[in-house]
């Protein structure tokens, strides 16, 4: 491996932050559009209003689907986050318990 | 219900106002798409998350904001089909009410096939001749009324044919996403859909104007945007118009391309040297540079500090005579990042060394002929970083300064002179030996701001027109000191730079004394 890994957790937790607040703001615009669905067809009843009706919900289903992703993918930032400070922690760990405690360490 | 009697019972109004409620959603997507990318492009950068797994979380962000794109295109189509809609709906509906009344005035009654019905009875010829005209008259009189209430039905109907073809339309751009009654689409139905894997072909870039060109690039998915830039850099990175990360990018590419290729020893090599140097030194600073233009073969450079895609308030350096990208890119940066740093913590502030134009040497500083060509460079340079923030999901456009010194206010009054107004909100007129444009008031800009001072001999030869240093000129003066020399107003000693910091911040307004 000749990676250079190396993460920012703050940043990455800025970022996360701010997908979680898209996701939700696109699931409120889904949200918005979902409460017009049956709006076409009380007002044209019969097929043109069922054609348009159906529009409404294929629009409230797409923007739904955005929004669940950038939840999820902003979901996903968040456990890869925890994992980062957990496997640090967990090193920090193993690390302290293979060095003898007690010598001072020169700086 | 009869087929007329059907359609004028519809509510157009409640129609009209579910679509109109939802007009606006395509260009929200298209904003949310855009913050999108921009979480993207951060999450993938360096200074962020490095490593495989930054990449791929990167990519998945891609690939968010490219499915985002196509959806938001989808729905701008829908959004045109159902406008459609609503306005063969409202034919159909009046035609509909028309032939009702025309029929319920002469008496008549629908038939099952929705035509006109109930004519009175024919005269027949047993019927007395009074009775036989009277009877006549009416028969004529409901027959003519039912052809109009028939011939209203018919347009009622037709209206309502294209009323439904236009309901059909509007689920066409979506079509491909559709799922069984009773199932929601997933984001990999969508992705499989809209942003299939693969290689993304790069898309041709255009040669328009700023404006045109910001729309384009807006218009374009993530993948898209990306495989521009890695496709057409040389394009991409010239074209004003386009949002500074992407020209920054692409600009990049054509740098470590030029100091691949350039034969060392050339002018274009030594300035590409120049170019990069000063763009690590910036990045060594902590303070990452935009390489806004890299044009080696014209020697034309421009180099922002801070972000041009963000900013509160931008202000652009143009220098005078006798300055090189390879030379003088240093210290025009140094200014720059003085005149940020002057304009204090309050609004996020980036600062361009604009190098956009070929300056004069020493034999041609007499002529406007420089100035001619570099003012149009300029006012193009202006419109596209006002274009790049005037698309939906950018920030607000930034208060934006031109900082120019001595033949580079000979630039910024050509660019006065360019057709359209100037897209800067104030001129700051350092050291300058005068302007074709005018005086301050046909300079476009809202402010114009001037300093000069009896140390510096340029600022009163009035070489090419008035100048701040003519009291009829009509200028804000900045303050400045009697020794102050030609090439000390952005001095951090001098009180001039403070000044300019605070018009470049938007605090100091013509007429007031420093702050």
């Amino acid at each position: 491996m000749s990676h250079l890994i190396s993460v920012q957790l703050d940043a990455l937790r800025v970022l996360l932050e701010d997908l979680v607040a898209l996701g939700a703001e696109l699931q409120e615009e889904a949200d918005w559009t979902a409460a017009c669905r049956a709006s076409p067809g009380t007002a044209l009843p019969g097929p043109v209003g069922d054609a348009a009706g159906t529009v409404v919900a294929g629009w409230t289903d797409v923007l739904a689907a955005l929004a669940a992703r950038c939840l999820a993918v902003a979901a996903t930032l968040d456990a890869a986050l925890s994992a980062y400070r957990a496997a640090d922690e967990g090193l920090g760990d193993q690390l302290s318990r293979a060095w003898v405690p007690g010598v001072a360490v020169p700086r | 219900m009869t087929a007329p009697e059907q359609v004028a019972g519809w509510d157009v109004d409640l129609l009209r106002a579910t679509v109109g409620a939802r007009a606006g959603t395509p260009d929200r997507v298209t904003g949310w798409r855009v913050r999108v990318e921009a979480v993207g492009r951060r999450l993938g950068g360096a200074e962020c998350w490095s490593g495989p797994a930054g990449e791929v979380a990167a990519e998945a962000v891609v690939e968010l904001a490219t499915v985002a794109a196509r959806a938001s295109a989808a729905l701008s189509a829908s959004l045109e089909s159902l406008q459609v809609l609503t306005r063969e709906a409202a034919v159909a509906q009046e035609e509909a009410a028309r032939a009702l009344a025309v029929a319920a005035a002469a008496g008549l009654v629908w038939d099952e096939h929705g035509r006109a019905a109930g004519l009175p009875v024919a005269p027949v010829s047993s019927m007395a001749p009074d009775q036989l005209g009277e009877v006549l008259a009416r028969r004529v009189a409901a027959e003519r009324a039912a052809a109009f209430a028939n011939a209203f039905a018919e347009d009622a109907a037709a209206a309502g044919a294209r009323a439904l073809q236009a309901a059909e339309a509007a689920g066409e751009p979506l079509a491909g996403v559709r799922v069984p009654v009773g199932t929601a689409p997933t984001f990999a139905a969508l992705a499989a859909r809209w942003a299939p894997p693969g290689p993304v072909q790069p898309p041709a870039v255009p040669a328009v104007d700023p404006r045109a060109a910001a729309s384009w690039w807006s218009a374009l998915s993530a993948a898209d945007q990306l495989a521009a830039v890695r496709g057409s850099p040389a394009e991409v990175g010239a074209l004003d118009g386009l949002p500074a990360w992407a020209r920054d990018q692409a600009n990049r590419l054509v740098l470590a391309e030029a100091l691949r290729r350039l034969p060392e020893g050339s002018a274009e090599h030594a300035t590409a040297v120049a170019v990069a140097g000063r763009l690590a030194a910036l990045e060594d600073d902590g303070r990452p540079g935009q390489l806004l233009q890299f044009d080696p073969a014209g020697d034309r450079v421009a180099v922002a500090v801070g972000d041009l895609d963000t900013a509160d308030a931008v202000a652009v350096l143009v220098p005078g005579i006798l300055t090189t990208a390879e030379d003088d890119l240093d210290d025009v940066l140094v200014d720059a990042l003085a005149v940020a740093a002057a304009a204090g913590a309050g609004p996020a502030v980036a600062a361009v060394a604009w190098l956009g134009y070929r300056t004069p040497r020493v034999p041609s500083m007499a002529s406007p002929q420089l100035a001619r060509r570099g003012g149009v460079d300029l006012d193009r340079a202006l419109d596209g970083l006002a274009a790049a923030r005037g698309t939906p999901g950018t920030p607000p456009r930034p208060r934006t300064t031109v900082v120019a010194h001595s033949y580079g206010t000979v630039v910024t009054g050509e660019a006065v002179q360019a057709p359209g107004r100037i897209a800067a909100d104030a001129l700051v007129l350092l050291g300058s030996p005068g302007l074709t444009g005018g005086a301050a008031e046909d300079l476009e800009a809202g402010e114009v701001h001037g300093a000069w001072s009896v140390a510096d001999p340029v600022s009163w030869v009035q070489w090419f027109g008035d100048s701040p240093m003519d009291q009829s000129f009509g200028d804000a003066p900045l303050p400045t000191e009697l020794t102050q020399g030609h090439v000390e107003y952005l001095d951090p000693d001098r009180p001039t730079l403070a000044a300019i910091g605070e018009v470049v911040a938007g605090t100091r307004r013509p007429g007031e004394e420093p702050g």
